[in-house]
């Protein structure tokens, strides 16, 4: 009777932990438990919303600026119906609140003022996304796998996503200056070697010019004068608007001193996946890109 | 400057000319990450090699922001000048009276709120925008009045500047991917400077600077008091309407092409006003150097803080500006 209990005993308890799931796991805040499984997740960045896909879990609110489409195609067609907090700077506590989420994950870039709000609504996980590099977003997701319970998924994933990164680098040259730029109406924006563009561009086995050897920045305004420095093999422009300033520049004489344009090696990609997205969906993106621009 | 003070006009004019020239040549080569000597920059201009890259740096993108930089400071100098004298306000200038504000507020709304108002550009919202800011400044300080209700306009500066803020922060918030964008603007930058933009931009500000200097003896009878204008045969509204237009065409044309760098239109007429006293005809032209010689020497380090990027030259025209002004507000107390 006895051993009968004991065992009994040992089923039970068994079968309690296997249910509830504990797990404990370090955020940009220090040590962040959560002894459930999450079922209803906000998130506050697009690199959040990316983890999540990458292992079929579906948030139920999305920081999505109000604009759907800034979401990853990709990303979209596996979350399927997400509802919109408002913007990433400026998230709508009612709303999140309204949606009774029991996991928001929010970006210490651009959410500690409001974190302790966050917590009050729910467990906040906060992770690193805006101004990121492409290291720190593929430890993000995996802390995020960890945390929606689906630990070995993400890692499975992880791996797929090298697998996939290295197949990609194999197709693309190799000791070519890549430069990823944003251009905006009036301005251009560089994403250094420490950006997340200049992360993937290095994971692809390119390389990414740099004008000074220890530059932290995730994006710098330059000048013409400043692109002539920089003068790479490649120049990949992210736009958001049409005429932008690359359309103004390339009718200055300047312009055609540069490489790139010699050369014609001056390519437009979408600035929403390059820049904004970010996440291993959008990194594959970016390389499949890069594939595509190099075999042309 | 005690130099300065005491030697006759022409020649404090040739010798702030003179500073203003070795500014520019020095602009020209002056950090540049592609090395250029200061022959080299000579020599760009003078015979141009089509070949040579550092002759393009020189031709295309310093040559241009250096005469805008020139032009923009004596642009904002003058119309603080102008400003100064019109509402008898020592402390009139474009950012205090709130059309640097206004301009903003305009630039940040057609970017941000109503992008459908693209037709409009950026510089004719920005000079509608500090139109409107500047002639509610005006009617709410009661600026006409003159004498004693100096408190009163730059009150109501501060007031519609603060507004303007405001809304124009809650449209960066609310619309964030153009605030890097009217960021730039707002802290002031001629690294975007070309040949384009100097060739819609000098004409307009040339004639009105020449318009300034040939109202600068009414502008000395405005400064005498209205009663006393008016006895001397000036005709109030219409001086004063001409002058605003001149000040409106000045600061909008320098902003739309420069950005908000405050703190010009304050600082240099005061420092000008030190050399010559208070005759507008020798200070207006005079204004007009300084505010060149100090935005193209900020120009010049705004590239050296943070070599090989930059810094807007607003901020660096404020790091000198502040100090210097507040240096003379106590000599001139005490």
């Amino acid at each position: 009777m006895k051993r009968l209990l004991c065992l009994t005993f040992t089923v039970l308890s068994m079968c309690f932990c296997s249910l509830t799931h504990a797990v404990t796991v370090e955020d940009s805040k220090g040590t962040f438990t959560l002894d459930y499984i999450p079922k209803r997740i906000v998130v506050l960045e697009f690199s959040f919303a990316d983890a999540l896909a990458s292992v079929n879990v579906s948030p139920v609110g999305i920081a999505d600026d109000k604009d759907p489409e800034r979401v990853l195609k990709q990303v979209r067609d596996i979350i399927g119906e997400w509802q919109s907090v408002g913007t990433r700077s400026q998230p709508s506590l009612e709303v999140i609140s309204l949606l009774k989420p029991d996991l928001i994950i929010a970006d210490i870039g651009r959410h500690e003022g409001v974190y302790e709000d966050l917590k009050k609504i729910a467990p906040t996980l906060i992770l690193p996304s805006r101004r990121e590099t492409y290291e720190d977003n593929l430890k993000a997701a995996a802390v995020i796998g960890k945390v929606v319970g689906k630990d070995q998924e993400m890692q499975a994933r992880l791996a797929k996503h090298k697998t996939i990164m290295k197949n990609y680098a194999t197709q693309l040259p190799k000791n070519f200056n890549v430069q990823f730029v944003v251009a905006r109406a009036d301005n251009l924006f560089m994403h250094p070697a420490n950006s997340y563009a200049g992360g993937v561009i290095k994971a692809l086995g390119l390389k990414n010019p740099s004008l000074e050897k220890d530059d932290k920045q995730s994006s710098r305004q330059i000048g013409l004068e400043q692109l002539l420095a920089i003068n790479p093999d490649y120049l990949i422009v992210g736009t958001y608007v049409s005429p932008n300033i690359i359309d103004k520049w390339e009718k200055e004489p300047l312009w055609s001193v540069l490489k790139v344009a010699r050369n014609q090696h001056i390519f437009r990609v979408n600035g929403n996946v390059w820049s904004r997205c970010r996440g291993i969906m959008a990194a594959e993106n970016m390389a499949k890109d890069l594939t595509r621009i190099f075999n042309q | 400057m005690s130099l300065l003070k005491h030697t006759s006009y022409p020649r404090q004019c040739t010798a702030l000319l003179l500073v203003l020239l070795l500014f520019a040549w020095l602009s020209l080569f002056t950090w540049s990450i592609i090395p250029i000597s200061g022959i080299q920059a000579l020599m760009a201009l003078i015979a141009p090699d089509d070949d040579s890259i550092a002759h393009h740096i020189v031709l295309d993108i310093r040559l241009p922001r250096v005469l805008i930089a020139a032009l923009v400071g004596a642009c904002l100098a003058v119309s603080g000048a102008i400003m100064q004298s019109l509402t008898q306000n020592p402390l009139a200038s474009p950012s205090v009276l709130g059309v640097n504000a206004g301009a903003a507020l305009g630039m940040a709304a057609v970017s941000t709120v109503t992008p459908w108002l693209g037709f409009f550009g950026t510089s004719t919202a920005a000079i509608l925008g500090g139109a409107i800011a500047w002639g509610i400044v005006m009617l709410l300080g009661a600026a006409w009045r003159g004498g004693n209700e100096h408190g009163r306009l730059v009150l109501a500066g501060v007031a519609v500047s603060a507004l303007c803020a405001a809304l124009m922060k809650a449209m960066i918030i609310l619309h964030e991917d153009q605030a890097s964008a009217v960021l730039t603007w707002l802290a002031g930058s001629v690294a975007g400077a070309s040949w384009h933009q100097w060739q819609s931009f000098w004409p307009l500000a040339s004639v009105s600077l020449l318009g300034a200097f040939f109202m600068s003896p009414t502008l000395n009878l405005l400064n005498l008091g209205d009663d006393n204008a008016r006895s001397l045969g000036v005709k109030l509204g219409w001086a004063r309407v001409i002058c605003s237009l001149i000040v409106l065409i000045l600061v909008g044309s320098a902003l739309s092409i420069a950005g908000a760098i405050a703190f010009i239109g304050l600082l240099v007429p005061h420092m000008s006003k030190a050399l010559v006293g208070q005759d507008n005809r020798k200070i207006l032209p005079l204004t007009a150097i300084m505010g060149a010689v100090l935005v193209v020497m900020a120009d010049a380090l705004s590239r050296a803080i943070i070599y090989p990027m930059e810094t807007p030259v607003g901020a660096i025209v404020a790091l000198i500006g502040a100090p210097f002004f507040i240096y003379m507000v106590r000599t001139r107390t005490s």
